[in-house]
């Protein structure tokens, strides 16, 4: 297009630029502005809403002579059913009044029309609605959740869109990761709350039969065509209104089904209708927006350098899908703009949008980016963190730099200013300063932190952005009609919707500028369906830059055209006509004509242009462009209030570049609002359900917007360059400050609270979210120990800290194949740091226990709390800044995990959750330390199950020879493994007693054992199978959380490693991937309790088949014959490996014991058992569990027989006995071994003096090692005896055997020589050693079959039935197994053989 | 969010007021103030009184004033009266002090004192002042008239010892020694908003030593009172940063606190603490 604008605006000043005062605030701030609710109407309406979330209505009953809607007065109009057309969306229909089943607490049921707002409402209050409630799903996880209740039937698994990406080379560039840094991050729900909420008035002209809707709504030609759709009648019989609209933020750009029904009573009383929402109703029921999970992945090479980034986004997107955006918008919004303004090739993607029974989800400022940004800023705080790289150091290696940049995912960035806008903001804020203010703030105890976030806002996006989506209904272009009218007024008639945005100003500034007229002459006309060209509407920061785009365009044919005209009157050249002043005039001379002339030249003197110009003055433009990147950084500065949690933003800095700026004052407004919305969405504002799916925040006491102080100054910097794919130049702002203000804010917060570890990944940050625990002090600094009044206590002969022991190195720890965990060691008394509750900070030693207890109340603690990560698995522990991410994770699979799940007919997903328990050994922990001078050697009694390794613990740690400590296990009460641990205690002990040269004794009471003993389990599990149509299993992908407390223990890593190697058990699973992640916590440190590993990895793996079962709708026991290792494939290799060897299953016979199990519980008759007693209401159900479980863990056991002069033999051992009847299971060994009788023989266990190397009594592996070992050195003692028996006898050896004790000739009578007579007779004595080796572990099975009666009323859970079949191979002594078993069935595993739990 | 509907009685004296609540009471019938907690919980249908009272053209009602032992608040007296110090005397500045954190301006300029004490909400500012200072209340009703100690007057969540046909005329606050010390603090999340906890305290020295300590604490149980534990914690030590932890921390322990969705009990009670530290450090 020719535009000579060059010589006509010569170089005088333009409006563009200006930051004049907007044209609509006058009437606006003298009461004059016109809205919804102000215009009368005949008929009122109240809609009667659904108390309930999800339930079937049985029946509406109304007061006589009322006039009440429902659903079966709306024969025949159709529901609202917006269309995606790609991401496997499922299209569901919402009624406009809810025809049988609602399915969110405020969904319209029936509308009551009065003569008043006052009497409607009273009718409401007597419509009464029955509704048979159904459990309802409130949360988007739980809502994923297999066997959750079904919102829609049409979107099976809630799953209403499922958008999935991937760049072809990730794994590879994912898999060559230096590091990779997590979020999880969780936003949660919001209203837009516009100071307006929803108004319509629907009004019937009986002339025409046409129905004029006014509604406070940002895209009325919209609305038109969805309310004539629904309706069925043409679109020109309805004109729609937007009048003055007190602000949108997104939630007035949807459809309401309200709106529909005013239309439909209009034309059905003939007259008109109004209805103005009350607050309540629109936080019940107005759209909601910003509810979602999303968790975050980021791969950086050493250089900190973002290579990679991985996202999961569940978006909650409520009851229905909102039109006409569809629900798209927020999970597909946040897939394709995740990587941000940075530079990271390599993205996958996982959106998906989850139906629940809350209200509707709709666009709201941002949508989806400030919960993106937030996220993605989070990431790279932390990635800084883990990095030891400052924040702003990160995002310079990051931002992206060169232009037109094409994103991952396909998106084209234009020239924008990522890095001049962090280094502007940076400096603006002057970083040093904040340091040396925070530093000097933190020695006062006040807690002063930095956030920033940067980002890109996509603005001004065409119909091909919209198209990508697959949006049936594609927004995009905008048309603007531009009129001279004859009286020389111009007026701009637009499709856009502006509602407080000053549209009509800005507008006019671009006008003005091409048309040479003061921008108050110009009046722009919008919201009126049959005044305003179609167009889309207001939303999405688009209007300054498609509408004033198409309003260039506009402008620049009518100047051509008013340049023609005057051409023609004034008889010059055209291109010597300058318009400016209202006038056209010709460049240097006096020769000039006003606009308003012209205007009645075109109008009524058009025979003066010979036909040569087209009569009036109106020209249209319409504008489609790309789309247009804005940006900005955002700095907040807040203050923690430690003690309440208040949070209080000091000060928030922009900077930011918009391209040009059409006007300053409203481009800051626009800002400065943004921010407002979003430190509200960062600090206080939250919908919040209760579990039944009511609102608990329904009013503006409850819900909490920011009031302006909490709003602090803000600081505006703009950077200004112009857009090349706006022909204004210009791009869009309106949603940038809500976009990066919860970011900025939010890291600030994690700033201010780094000294005490917090971290925070949610919005908003309630104080009740990240509140300092203090007290009891699970994490702290010690500041001072004063032992003075103890040591003076008579009796107290001293008192320990961390200084006395420093020179003891901290208790080591096993590697299981887990590298990097060694800095997690616990120190045997707390050095500068306390870790958990119950952690050894100083010991007392004084005359007796009483004393000793005395003085340790005396002993004073100053310890400043740092905050405790106690809360929650997913709050990463205290040592998140020290621990390498990938230190802490095991990882164990085998086959191709994603091939199966892209294959797979369908995939069940579970996530459980497992307590943290304790042991509970009737005994607890105790030690007494003597030093024997005269020899050298320390003595230990302990209550030990590993005593060899202990003692070599103790020998290192006390720098002393392995032979001058001795270890002596007494009788112990019990382990459940507590007990294979080398605790700070026993260290102490020893310490003293060498140090005092007197017997030190400790003793633990019951509450130390809960708080400071090894504790267990505790893991989170997501687990995830794909399964063929028939339910046979392809792949099982696990990934868990073990929270292992504050220290890495002895066998800390036993447990997850064994729970990730153990989680296939009896069934065939091809392809198998488990990602455990040890999390370090202020917790106990945990260890391993019976059975670990198995009992959680059984846990999960037979839930996960009983979901199987539920999905392919076959039985529980019936999914299990489908899935066990058949016989014949024994020996199995598993293909993982645990504890350093191969998993081979050596045998076994998986459903023949799973028949014997069921046919002893007599299985087909228990379950029409259960069927009656389920018809007769009471709440009963049996389940199945299987297992493999391990045992004989090696790698060897020694044990020396020995027959005493007195002719007892003694079998010495390397393990330990707890309780597992030890003594007379070896002795049985040996007596069958030897040939003699069992009662004859005496087995010596947990002794290092008497045998010196050995491995403890744990992992179920006493019977198969030392059992072994002691036949195999019985069988040597017995050879060495007839040897030496034949030469003393003067006989061949063979000859001769064991009976009863005695050596006898074989197959007659003749002398004997009893074995204490030989002992006596060999001058070395007479015993033998021997050694049992073994790389491999051996695999018992077993099945547990329970039936069980939930009582209703309480809860609680009585266990009728409990029947177990188990394999382990022979029974050395039935007795001693059955007592194991059930022992372990108490204890709520199968222990010493199983690991099993059914359900 | 249209009220139900009802009858608006407008009495010009206090006799023609008893008399009507007499009648109207057991019909549900309540008297209207200054509408601030009243009116929006008509509009939530929360409450759907058939009669309302309404006192703001009653006589004498407004009357505010002091014996020179105690400062009389009549019925009719907004919050915004005590923008100002309405007394010669440190409970002058202590309303002063308190009348600021009352919800919004415009809401100061309507809502009443008493009807504060009438309404009862666990979290009012001038509850907390009535506990704490041991206010006496003077109901009146056709039955004549009634004076009910604060420690008496307070009966739980929006509960009082009010009779359904006693009109609350006027709220007594005895006035402080003029060496007296107070300080106040309250918690909220944004400002106007109802106190999570709020504390007042005030003391008299002697020697150096606190005497006669009042440790009063609002939002944090169903009604303010006073905390035995805490004054007791602080009579007869010197004031100063240990006195006032161990003040805290005894009012803290002696608390049952409320427990809603946004707000755990042992939140609360940290807010307590919190609240009456700053209020003895705010007196010092």
């Amino acid at each position: 297009m020719s535009a000579p604008t060059k010589g006509s605006k010569g170089d005088r000043m333009t409006w563009v630029g200006r930051a004049i005062r907007r044209l609509e605030d006058p009437a606006l701030v003298t009461g004059q502005g016109r809205f919804t609710a102000d215009l009368p109407a005949t008929h009122w309406v109240r809609f009667v809403r659904s108390s309930v979330a999800s339930g079937k209505i049985t029946k509406i009953e109304t007061p006589q002579d009322a006039m009440v809607v429902t659903a079966a007065d709306l024969k025949g109009v159709k529901k609202i059913t917006p269309m995606l057309h790609k991401f496997n969306y499922k299209p569901v229909g919402q009624p406009i009044l809810a025809d049988s089943q609602v399915r969110f607490v405020g969904e319209p049921v029936a509308a009551v029309v009065a003569a008043s707002e006052e009497d409607a409402e009273d009718i409401a209050e007597l419509v009464e609605v029955s509704i048979e409630e159904t459990t309802p799903v409130i949360d988007a996880r739980a809502a994923l959740e297999s066997g959750a209740p079904q919102v829609h039937a049409e979107a099976p698994g809630n799953v209403i869109l499922e958008g999935k990406f991937k760049t072809p080379d990730f794994d590879a560039v994912w898999n060559g990761a230096h590091k990779v840094i997590k979020v999880e991050a969780r936003s949660h729900r919001q209203n837009a709350t516009p100071m307006e909420a929803r108004a319509g008035h629907a009004a019937y002209d009986a002339s025409t039969g046409r129905v004029t809707l006014t509604c406070t709504t940002q895209m009325p030609h919209l609305m038109r065509t969805a309310i004539a759709d629904v309706l069925a009648f043409p679109e020109s019989d309805l004109r729609v209104i937007a009048p003055d609209v007190g602000g949108g933020f997104g939630q007035k750009m949807s459809l309401c089904a309200e709106y529909v029904v005013l239309v439909w009573l209009a034309r059905k009383l003939k007259n008109s209708v109004a209805w103005t929402e009350d607050r309540r109703e629109n936080l019940i029921a107005g759209f909601h927006a910003r509810d979602q999970y999303i968790t975050l992945e980021g791969a950086f090479d050493k250089d900190a350098k973002l290579i990679a980034l991985r996202a999961d986004i569940a978006a909650n997107i409520g009851a229905y899908s909102c039109f006409p955006t569809t629900c798209g918008v927020e999970p597909l919004m946040a897939m394709a703009e995740m990587p941000g303004p940075y530079d990271v090739r390599q993205y996958e993607c996982l959106a998906r949008g989850v139906i629940t029974n809350t209200c509707t989800m709709a666009p709201y400022r941002g949508v989806s980016r400030p919960v993106i940004t937030f996220t993605l800023e989070r990431l790279m705080d932390k990635a800084a963190s883990a990095f030891s790289v400052d924040p702003i150091d990160i995002r310079r290696r990051n931002l992206i730099d060169k232009f037109p940049y094409t994103s991952a995912m396909g998106l084209v960035y234009d020239e924008a200013t990522y890095k001049q806008t962090l280094e502007m903001a940076v400096k603006a804020i002057d970083v040093p300063a904040f340091r040396a203010r925070q530093k000097a703030a933190r020695a006062q105890g006040r807690y002063l932190g930095i956030g920033f976030a940067t980002f890109c806002e996509r603005t001004g996006y065409g119909s091909p952005a919209f198209a990508a989506r697959g949006m049936e209904i594609t927004p995009g272009w905008e048309t603007v009609i531009l009129t001279v009218d004859p009286s020389g007024f111009v007026e701009a008639r637009i499709g856009s919707s502006p509602h407080g945005q000053g549209l009509r100003t800005t507008l006019a500034q671009i006008i003005a500028d091409e048309i040479g007229v003061t921008p108050d002459v110009i009046k722009v006309v919008h919201g009126d369906t049959d005044r305003a060209p179609y167009g889309w509407g207001t939303f999405a920061s688009r209007s300054l830059v498609i509408s004033g785009g198409a309003t260039l365009i506009a402008a620049q044919k009518v100047r051509a055209k008013l340049i023609k005209i005057a051409s023609h009157l004034l008889e010059a050249a055209p291109g010597d006509i300058v318009l400016e002043d209202g006038q056209a005039k010709v460049a240097g001379t006096d020769r000039c004509i006003t606009i308003a002339k012209m205007a009645r030249a075109a109008y009524h003197q058009t025979h003066r242009f010979k036909g040569e110009i087209e009569p009036g003055i109106t020209e249209s433009g319409t504008y489609d462009p790309p789309g247009t990147f804005s940006n900005a950084c955002h700095v907040a500065i807040v203050a923690v209030d430690v003690e309440t949690g208040r949070v209080t933003v000091e000060k928030f800095l922009v900077a930011e570049d918009a391209g040009k700026i059409i006007n300053p004052m409203i481009a800051d407004g626009q800002v400065h609002g943004g921010i407002a919305q979003g430190i509200g969405n960062a600090l206080l504002e939250e919908i919040i359900y209760d579990d039944n799916g009511g609102i608990l925040t329904a009013n503006l006491a409850d819900y909490m917007p920011p009031t302006a102080r909490e709003i602090p100054p803000i600081e505006l910097h703009h950077i200004e360059t112009p857009s090349t794919t706006s022909i204004t130049k210009a791009k869009g702002l309106g949603e940038g400050g809500c976009i990066g203000a919860p970011a900025a804010v939010v890291n600030a917060i994690n700033d201010a609270l780094a000294p005490f570890g917090v971290v925070i990944d949610e919005i908003p940050a309630t104080p009740q979210r990240m509140r300092v625990v203090r007290s009891p002090v699970a994490h702290g600094k010690i500041e001072s120990i004063d032992v003075t009044a103890a040591l003076a206590l008579p009796g107290v002969h001293a008192v320990w800290t961390h200084a006395d022991v420093a020179h003891i190195p901290r208790i080591g720890f096993r590697l299981t194949r887990i590298a990097g965990l060694e800095p997690y060691q616990q120190p045997v008394l707390a050095h500068a740091t306390v870790r958990y509750v119950g952690e050894p900070v100083a010991v007392v030693f004084a005359d007796d226990q009483y004393v000793a207890e005395d003085a340790a109340e005396l002993v004073e603690l100053a310890i400043e709390p740092l905050r405790a990560t106690l809360l929650a698995a997913e709050q990463p522990g205290f040592y998140e800044h020290e621990l390498s991410t990938e230190a802490g994770v095991v990882r164990k699979g085998y086959g191709d995990v994603e091939a199966a799940f892209r294959n797979a007919h369908a995939i069940v997903s579970l996530e459980l959750s497992i307590g943290r328990h304790s042991g509970v050994p009737l005994e607890t922990r105790g030690a007494v330390a003597r030093y024997d001078a005269a020899r050298d050697v320390l003595e230990m009694h302990g209550a030990a199950k590993v005593p060899h390794w202990n003692r070599d613990q103790i020998a290192q740690m006390l720098g002393r020879k392995r032979e001058s400590v001795q270890l002596f296990e007494s009788h112990v009460g019990g382990g459940f493994g507590i007990r294979g641990e080398l605790y700070p205690e026993d260290v102490l002990v020893c310490a003293a007693a060498l140090k005092f040269r007197r017997p030190i004794k400790w003793i633990e009471d019951r509450r130390e054992h809960l708080i400071a003993a090894n504790h267990s389990r505790d893991q989170q599990h997501k687990v995830r199978a794909a399964i063929d149509s028939d339910g046979r299993i392809l792949a099982i992908d696990d990934e868990f959380f073990h929270d292992n407390g504050a220290y890495m223990r002895t066998h800390a890593a036993t447990v997850p490693d064994l729970a990730a190697a153990m989680l296939p058990g009896p069934y065939i699973v091809p392809a198998y991937r488990a990602t455990g992640h040890i999390r370090l916590t202020n917790k106990t440190p945990c260890g391993t309790y019976r059975a670990p590993g198995r009992y959680e990895s059984t846990f999960v793996r037979e839930r996960l088949l009983d979901a199987i079962a539920a999905k392919v709708g076959v039985d529980t026991v019936e999914i299990r014959r489908r899935n066990l290792i058949a016989k014949s494939a024994m020996p199995y290799e598993l293909g993982l490996e645990t504890l350093g060897t191969h998993i081979i299953y050596d045998s076994g016979d998986y459903a023949l014991l799973l028949d014997k199990a069921l046919a002893a519980a007599d299985w087909e008759n228990l379950q029409q058992q259960l069927r009656q007693r389920r018809q007769a209401g009471e709440m009963v159900g049996a389940g199945v569990a299987m297992f493999v479980e391990k045992s004989g863990l090696g790698p060897f056991d020694t044990v020396r027989v020995e027959v005493t002069p007195a002719g007892t033999v003694e079998v010495i051992t390397g393990v330990a006995s707890v309780g597992q009847g030890v003594e007379t299971v070896i002795a049985q060994i040996c007596a069958d071994a030897l040939g003699i009788d069992y009662k004859n023989i005496r087995v010596i266990h947990g002794q290092t003096d008497r045998i010196d190397k050995g491995m403890g009594a744990f992992a179920s592996r006493v019977t198969v090692m030392c059992g072994e070992a002691t036949r195999l050195a019985a069988s040597k003692l017995r050879d060495k005896a007839l040897a030496a028996a034949a030469e003393l006898m003067q006989t061949s050896a063979n000859t001769l055997d064991i009976v009863n004790g005695e050596i006898i000739r074989a197959g007659g009578p003749g002398p004997s020589m009893p074995l204490g007579e030989l002992a006596r007779a060999l001058p070395a004595g007479l015993s033998a050693e021997d050694t049992f080796e073994s790389a491999h572990m051996v695999y018992p099975y077993g099945v547990h079959v329970a039936a069980v009666r939930v009582d209703g009323d309480t809860g609680a859970v009585a266990i009728e039935r409990y029947v177990i079949a188990y394999d382990i191979g022979k029974a050395v002594n039935p007795m001693l197994v059955e007592g194991q078993i059930t022992g372990g069935l108490a204890q709520g595993v199968g222990g010493g053989a199983a690991g099993g739990i059914s359900l | 969010m249209k009220p139900a509907p009802f009858i608006r009685h407008v009495p010009r004296t206090l006799d023609e007021a008893l008399k009507i609540l007499a009648a109207v009471a057991s019909q549900d019938g309540r008297v209207l103030a200054g509408g601030q907690s009243l009116v929006p919980i008509m509009a939530f249908r929360l409450a759907k009184p058939a009669h309302l009272v309404d006192i703001n053209e009653v006589a004498g009602l407004d009357r505010l004033a002091s014996d020179g032992k105690a400062l009389s608040i009549g019925a009719r007296v907004r919050h915004a009266a005590f923008h100002k110090s309405v007394v010669d005397n440190p409970l002058g500045k202590l309303l002063t002090d308190v009348a600021r954190h009352i919800a919004h301006y415009p809401i100061r300029m309507r809502g009443t004192f008493c009807g504060s004490l009438a309404h009862a909400d666990p979290a009012s500012e001038w509850c907390l002042v009535a506990a704490t200072l041991d206010a006496t209340m003077v109901a009146k009703s056709t039955r004549g008239e009634r004076l009910i100690a604060a420690k008496n007057y307070f009966e739980g969540i929006m509960s009082t010892a009010l009779a359904e046909d006693e009109l609350l005329c006027e709220a007594r606050l005895p006035l402080l020694a003029a060496d007296e010390k107070f300080g106040f603090n309250e918690f909220n999340r944004r400002a106007g908003d109802f106190a999570m906890a709020a504390a007042l305290v005030t003391y008299r020295l002697q020697g150096g030593k606190i005497t006669e300590a009042r440790i009063g604490v609002g939002g944090a149980e169903p009604s303010p009172r006073r905390i035995p534990e805490a004054e007791a914690a602080l009579n007869g030590k010197a004031p100063g940063d240990a006195a006032f932890r161990a003040a805290a921390e005894a009012a803290a322990k002696a608390v049952d606190p409320l427990e809603d969705h946004q707000t755990t009990g042992e939140y609360r009670r940290d807010l307590v603490r919190a609240v009456v530290r700053r209020a003895l450090e705010h007196s010092a």
